[in-house]
């Protein structure tokens, strides 16, 4: 009997040395030698290693152990520097881009700092750390593993400064491109991203008949979207395309990684009364006592060099995400208006004004943009003809006179750019 | 004999991996942000009171307007809560319009670094109407009444359900704390 309870007891420990096992697997495994982790591939010289990666998003402190990188974050939390066996690579927190012997990649998404831990985009993984490695780098399907190319089967795909786009772009980007007398010349419009607001879970604004602001959004949208292929000939991509949720930031992402050259999210309006009816047209608005430490920074134009490699490395600082729509201030002005008085006199509605707000949808995008409400769902006489395909048809009409006359007004140089 | 040393060195060995575990599930669970200092539910207790602007918006939606009223006044967490609870309480002036939807209750007050922390269920969301003005009004009317009246207060981080969120109802950025904007009794941003 006491043998019994002995082994028992001996089985109860061992069991509970294997619960507390793994609390450390996870921490332990990233922490000693890639190589260790790593599995011979069937090429000679291809590594393959097991990737951990949430929500399309990599922890450094991952790369940096498996890989053997150096790592440095300047004392202001906002320079990174890699250094990796074949080269180096300056990223900023806040920004989507990578810097690597003077040119530029630029990722789907801003680098972050959360909570002391640097996350990077997915994508880095291919952009990225080939510059660190000299190798190539792929990223299995399922995202579970990382595939690395013999020595010497990869580099630094980046470009120049002046090829960027401009959300991704630098502070000091006009005055650099006039230096190098490279400034385009003013062309019109190739890409537009409209943005039908809320879908999924999120309902937006409700009418007293039932009236849902994400259906109805989504149809002007898909209107406006087939005149502006059909009749202006630009390229039209929606942030979503039925009724799905779609986060904020990946609005704007889906914008900036399309190089849209304009954005047009498309809302439907509500107030706590139900006479309140009209249209409002919004752009965003920047005050400097809103912004944190490191984005006054930023407006204080504090310009900085980004590369040691290169002699005459211009100065440069990349643009956070979060700022990226600063420089596009002016152009959206312009562009809200044009939406607003299109909209007023086509409908013949009220008009509530153009009118700058803290619009976190607007926030990244990398292009002019703008927010329209194209009527009040809360009003039970603009509900009704809400509804109504063939008020949506003209409302899609009102929004693509505005756009056709931007376009217009591109070409002939007419749109002053500018932050305000 | 032997046994019991094995049992002894199993048990001193499972000891030292249960703390390593445990310290390790702490630092992987420890909670990130601001920790309440200052969390009061119960009415300002100095017997003194105050008259304070209230932000409620104009009839049309278009601008935030103000109703003075008396609340009893004492410490600040307290009295932003009192002050909280009277905005959602809505106005009692015929020509102006309440800002915060039915249904809104306040979870917590708290203050730290001029900083006021203002906690708010998840009501303020669900039962919002929508529309960018309308939220914008919704946003300010706490933040001025809280900045306008308590000078020892500069910005508002408003939280639902004690986190902190990009927006209330899809559109205005509430993801820092806001300074006030007294421009919206006149309409403008």
């Amino acid at each position: 009997m006491r043998a019994a309870g002995r082994t028992g007891l001996t089985l109860f420990i061992a069991v509970l040395l294997a619960c507390a096992g793994l609390f450390l697997t996870p921490q332990d495994v990233p922490a000693r030698d890639g190589s260790q982790a790593a599995r011979q591939g069937g090429i000679v010289g291809e590594r393959i290693i097991p990737l951990k990666m949430t929500g399309n998003r990599v922890d450094l402190s991952f790369l940096v152990s498996v890989f053997s990188l150096r790592s440095s974050l300047d004392i202001m939390g906002e320079r990174l520097d890699l250094v990796g066996s074949a080269g180096s690579c300056r990223l900023h927190i806040g920004s989507p881009l990578v810097l690597s012997r003077g040119l530029f990649a630029v990722l789907t998404a801003p680098i972050e700092l959360l909570g002391g831990r640097v996350e990077l985009p997915g994508d880095f993984l291919t952009k990225g750390l080939p510059a660190l490695l000299g190798r190539s780098v792929t990223v299995s399907e399922p995202g579970d593993s990382i595939i690395l190319g013999p020595e010497g089967s990869g580099s630094f795909k980046g470009v120049e400064p002046e090829d960027l786009p401009r959300y991704a772009s630098f502070i000091e980007r006009e005055q650099y491109l006039q230096e190098k007398e490279e400034v385009k010349r003013p062309r019109g419009l190739s890409v537009v991203v409209l943005d039908p607001g809320h879908g999924g879970r999120s309902l937006g604004a409700k009418g007293s008949t039932g009236t849902l602001e994400k259906k109805l959004v989504l149809s002007v949208a898909e209107k406006l979207k087939r005149m502006l292929e059909e009749d202006l000939g630009v390229k039209v991509v929606l942030t979503r395309a039925a009724d799905y949720f779609v986060g904020l930031k990946e609005r704007t992402a889906i914008a900036n990684n399309n190089r849209a050259d304009l954005f047009l999210s498309i809302h439907a309006n509500a107030a706590f009364r139900k006479e309140v009816a009209g249209y409002e047209t919004y752009y965003l608005s920047f005050s400097a006592t809103d912004l944190d430490a490191s984005q006054l920074a930023q407006v204080e134009n504090r310009a900085l060099g980004v590369e040691g490699g290169r002699e005459e490395a211009p100065l440069l600082e990349a643009i956070l995400w979060d700022m990226a729509q600063m420089e596009f201030l002016r152009e959206s002005e312009q562009f809200a208006v044009r939406v607003q008085e299109s909209l007023v006199e086509t409908m013949k509605g009220r008009n509530r004004g153009v009118r700058q707000a803290p619009l976190a949808v607007l926030m990244g995008a990398g292009m002019p943009a703008a927010l329209v409400e194209v009527g009040f769902v809360s009003n039970p006489s603009q509900e009704i003809k809400l509804n109504k395909d063939s008020h949506q048809e003209r409302i899609a009409r009102a929004l693509f006179d505005a756009i056709a006359q931007y376009h217009r007004s591109l070409i002939r140089g007419e749109i002053e750019r500018g932050t305000l | 004999m032997k046994k019991t040393f094995v049992t002894i060195a199993a048990v001193l060995l499972l000891a030292a991996a249960l703390v390593i575990g445990f310290r390790l599930y702490i630092s992987w669970k420890a909670p990130e942000g601001p920790v309440p200092s200052v969390t009061r539910r119960e009415k300002p207790t100095t017997g003194e009171s105050r008259i304070i602007d209230l932000y409620f918006s104009d009839a049309d939606g278009r601008r935030l307007a103000l109703e003075a009223r008396e609340i009893p006044w004492g410490e600040t967490a307290a009295t932003v809560l009192w002050s909280v609870q009277e905005l959602i309480s809505g106005p009692g002036k015929r020509n102006l319009s309440a800002t915060i939807p039915g249904g809104v209750k306040v979870r917590s007050v708290f203050v730290r670094d001029r900083i006021a922390y203002v906690d708010l269920t998840s009501a303020v969301s669900s039962n919002h109407p929508g529309g960018s003005w309308s939220e914008l009004l919704t946003v300010y009317s706490l933040v001025n009444t809280i900045t306008e009246n308590f000078t020892e207060i500069d910005k508002v981080q408003l939280l639902i359900e004690g986190k902190e969120s990009e927006t209330l109802a899809g559109h205005i950025d509430i993801n820092r704390p806001l300074p006030g904007r007294i421009q919206l009794l006149a309409g403008d941003w």
